[in-house]
């Protein structure tokens, strides 16, 4: 088997398996919200509540961009568990493709799926400003996916455990809250979440500080190279 | 006997496989939100936390486990012991709902205090964990994959999402009635304010309802989907 035929496997899938199509679409349907829902939303909370949400529409335009690498990130782990489960990867293993090709094709497919609906959502979703800043946070959030979906394939024994551990994926959300709302002595506790670093970048590229942003920037990206090393190695021990 | 040796194998397969483990954190995590959040609203998002976690854990885990023991063909031998299928999913139900309530507990405690109704919450937040179970149980029967199984797991409990719009007085309250998730919405809320002898009865007997009804959905697509290929391998 080769990347090609790989590939082409995949295609095939595409159209059986929806949960691969929701990869696809999921993203979509998060762009149209945020264009669409999120203006009529915020008049109808100002209405019900007498609270302006629309004070806080950077931190939900960060947040529903978080959505696209977390979807993407946990349903490729959960891919590759399955197919782990299934015996798949050990019989990938022995074709032309080998383990190593395997798995680098799949980190890719979510780092471009990621990648590219992110900078749509930047492009589209109305709730967002583009700025040369951007490009730092959509390489992190490129980032982000695959360093999701390999921390399932490392953490997780088979795909119970994967979805248990989806479930802390949910945690990813806190580095945009911190970011956002701690007071600065307190954000170095949140720079542990990966999520942290591409929201920082790009609300200091909100707040006029590029220099702050590139430097969040820069040390994002030594963190989830980190990560991915770490990870990397982790599902190389357990493929062993 | 048998079913309680089933609830204990699942309860240790649960904790073997990090649940719970898991369930701290989220919770842990839940506290601190609650903690942040202004008085008004704190209620309310207390109680739309507790449904859609701890409340609908099974909704993903059961199936999860469902489809690892089919890939490991689990089936074909264990059902040629005297367990029974009824058994078989009453202990999943149990055994999760376990869980669900550890974790609904946890967090009313650490961010909001004593319930106010405890019977009445702890009967909403089982229940609903039962509910789910069993959903998630009839569709795992349905799906060939993981993802699949997520994306058909979320098409099928969309509508027991319906009442959630009931909580921001979407629409009369009277079109959420048949809904056993109306029911579960307002055993929870006895963990903030008293609810009448009345609507309790309503909430327990329209959410026991749903529950039966979707046990014996389970047990007609589990005995039809897999138990009747029980022995084709790993009973896909």
């Amino acid at each position: 088997m080769s990347y090609r035929a790989l590939l082409r496997s995949d295609i095939r899938h595409l159209a059986k398996d929806p949960m691969l199509m929701a990869c696809l679409f999921g993203p979509l349907a998060i762009i149209a919200f945020a264009r669409y829902a999120f203006w009529p939303l915020a008049e109808w909370v100002k209405e019900q509540y007498a609270f302006d949400l629309t004070a806080y529409t950077g931190f939900v335009a960060f947040v529903l961009l978080t959505t696209i690498p977390l979807l993407t990130g946990v349903m490729t782990g959960l891919l590759m568990l399955d197919e782990r489960d299934e015996n798949l990867i050990a019989y990938f293993g022995v074709t032309p493709l080998t383990r190593r090709g395997y798995y680098r094709y799949r980190l890719l497919f979510p780092s471009l799926l990621a990648l590219l609906s992110s900078g749509l959502y930047l492009l589209a979703s109305g709730m967002t400003e583009i700025r040369a800043e951007s490009v730092y946070t959509l390489l992190l959030l490129a980032l982000e996916a695959p360093c999701i979906a390999l921390f399932l394939v490392a953490a997780a024994d088979n795909k119970v455990e994967g979805l248990a551990l989806s479930k802390l994926c949910g945690l990813l959300f806190v580095g945009p809250v911190v970011a956002a709302f701690v007071p600065e002595p307190w954000q170095m506790a949140g720079m542990i979440v990966p999520t942290y670093w591409p929201a920082k970048s790009y609300m200091l590229g909100e707040s006029r500080e590029p220099v702050w942003s590139v430097l969040s920037f820069a040390a994002g990206l030594v963190y989830h190279v980190l990560l991915l090393k770490r990870a990397d190695r982790a599902f190389a021990r357990r493929m062993d | 006997m048998r079913t309680m040796s089933a609830i204990a194998s699942d309860v240790r397969f649960q904790i073997r496989h990090g649940f719970y483990g898991v369930y701290v954190l989220v919770c842990g995590l839940y506290v601190l939100l609650l903690h942040n959040i202004s008085p008004g609203y704190k209620e309310k998002t207390a109680l739309l936390l507790t449904f859609s976690d701890p409340g609908a854990i099974g909704l993903i885990l059961a199936g999860g486990i469902v489809l690892l023991e089919k890939d490991q063909g689990v089936y074909d031998s264990l059902f040629v012991t005297p367990l029974r299928l009824r058994e078989y999913l009453i202990a999943k139900a149990v055994s999760i709902s376990v869980i669900s309530s550890c974790a609904a507990w946890a967090i009313q405690l650490f961010a909001l205090g004593f319930p106010a109704m405890p019977v009445h919450f702890t009967l909403g937040v089982w229940l609903t964990s039962c509910l789910f179970t069993f959903l998630s149980i009839g569709v795992v029967t349905r799906a060939k994959s993981i993802n699949g199984f997520i994306w058909l797991s979320q098409m099928y409990s969309l509508p027991l999402a319906v009442p959630l719009a009931g909580l921001f007085d979407i629409g009369p309250s009277a079109l959420y009635a048949v809904f056993p998730t109306n029911g579960s919405l307002l055993l929870l809320e006895a963990a903030h304010r008293p609810i009448p002898a009345r609507e309790s009865l309503y909430a327990v007997a329209v959410l026991s309802a749903g529950t039966a009804a979707a046990y014996a959905w389970a047990h007609r697509s589990f005995e039809k989907r897999i138990l009747s290929r029980v022995g084709e391998g790993a009973a896909r």
